[in-house]
């Protein structure tokens, strides 16, 4: 591990899942400080940290954007939220994003609530606290409640249900307070990611 | 072609000229622990001969900056971005700060997420 210099802020790290056309980086935009990044992330699918092919452009490689914005905690922090690519084909990567992150918004389209199915099954299973927020599109044919989102997703009481408008910078403040307020009460003491020490080479360590 | 100038390596159409190992020069993995939300700052020690991808990340360093930040800035792969940072840690030109390890304790600290709390509600 380099050198701590604690002059510096210390990164904090939320993560944004959902569908692909869902509005992360529209939500991320919404509440960023400055126009939201991308870098570009290449991991190694089959070897998961254990290759180290991962720039040799290799048939295992596979390259991520991430999309990103940042939001400064008085001196002390910086807290960067990151779009998680939703597609199934990135979802091996979702250990290695969820590694240190605080917790977990997933942005569901009502119009397509089966996009979703498998990222609030994924943070269920690994204990990651998550909220689930509504993205409420104009133009939906029906505009659902949060009950009946809660019903057809089947989460868990605790989970928290926010409705929002990924475009509007206080609806989206909105869910991230909603976050924060549920990491203040959720158990904890579930079953999380191995914590391991992520291995030094890329394709393990993002 | 002037190595000292970035942009000669750079085309309008095809983007990159240099591959990113060739950037890295051939290397794969970074010496150091970077992360994507790592902060690094540069120190002031002075750079010479490591190139002109070393120089424009040492010049994004001059205010703390995260990796993530590095590497969309500088346009170079996240991959890349860490180990030419990890030269430059190697180098001392660069100091580091670790994420906040928010689960050492099972939960996040309640100091921790008040704070958090506190800048939300003043966005």
């Amino acid at each position: 591990m380099p050198s701590t210099n604690s002059d510096l802020p210390g990164g904090l790290k939320l993560l944004i899942a959902g569908g692909f056309g869902v509005g992360k980086t529209t939500l991320v935009g919404a509440v960023s400080e400055i126009v939201p990044l991308t870098t570009e992330a290449t991991i190694t699918e089959a070897s998961r940290g254990v290759d180290d092919v991962a720039l040799t452009g290799g048939k295992t490689t596979t390259t991520v954007a991430l999309d990103f914005g940042r939001i400064s905690i008085a001196d002390e922090y910086v807290l960067f939220l990151f779009g998680m690519p939703g597609q199934e084909r990135f979802w091996f990567m979702w250990d290695q994003l969820c590694i240190g992150a605080l917790g977990v918004i997933v942005l569901v389209d009502t119009r397509r609530i089966e996009d979703s199915f498998d990222a609030v099954d994924y943070f269920e299973r690994t204990g990651i606290p998550f909220v689930v927020a509504v993205n409420e599109f104009e133009g939906a044919p029906y505009a659902y409640t949060a009950a009946e989102v809660r019903d057809a997703l089947q989460l868990r009481a605790e989970v928290p249900v926010v409705m929002c408008d990924a475009r509007s910078r206080t609806s989206a403040v909105n869910v991230l307070i909603g976050l924060v307020r549920h990491l203040q009460t959720a158990d904890h003491r579930t079953v999380r990611p191995a914590e391991p020490r992520p291995a030094v080479h890329e394709g393990s360590c993002i | 072609m002037n190595r000292g100038d970035p942009g000669a390596f750079v085309d309008q159409a095809a983007g990159r000229l240099i591959r990113p190992y060739a950037v890295a020069g051939g290397r794969t993995a970074p010496h150091a622990d970077f992360h994507l939300v790592t902060h690094v700052v540069a120190t002031g020690r002075p750079l010479d001969g490591l190139g002109p991808d070393h120089d424009d990340i040492l010049t994004l360093c001059r205010r703390p900056i995260s990796v993530a930040e590095v590497s969309a800035l500088s346009g170079l792969p996240l991959a890349v971005t860490k180990i030419l940072l990890s030269d430059l840690l190697g180098r001392r030109a660069i100091d580091t700060r670790a994420p906040v390890p928010v689960f050492d304790r099972a939960r996040p600290s309640t100091d921790l997420l008040e704070k958090v709390l506190d800048a939300l509600y003043k966005l």
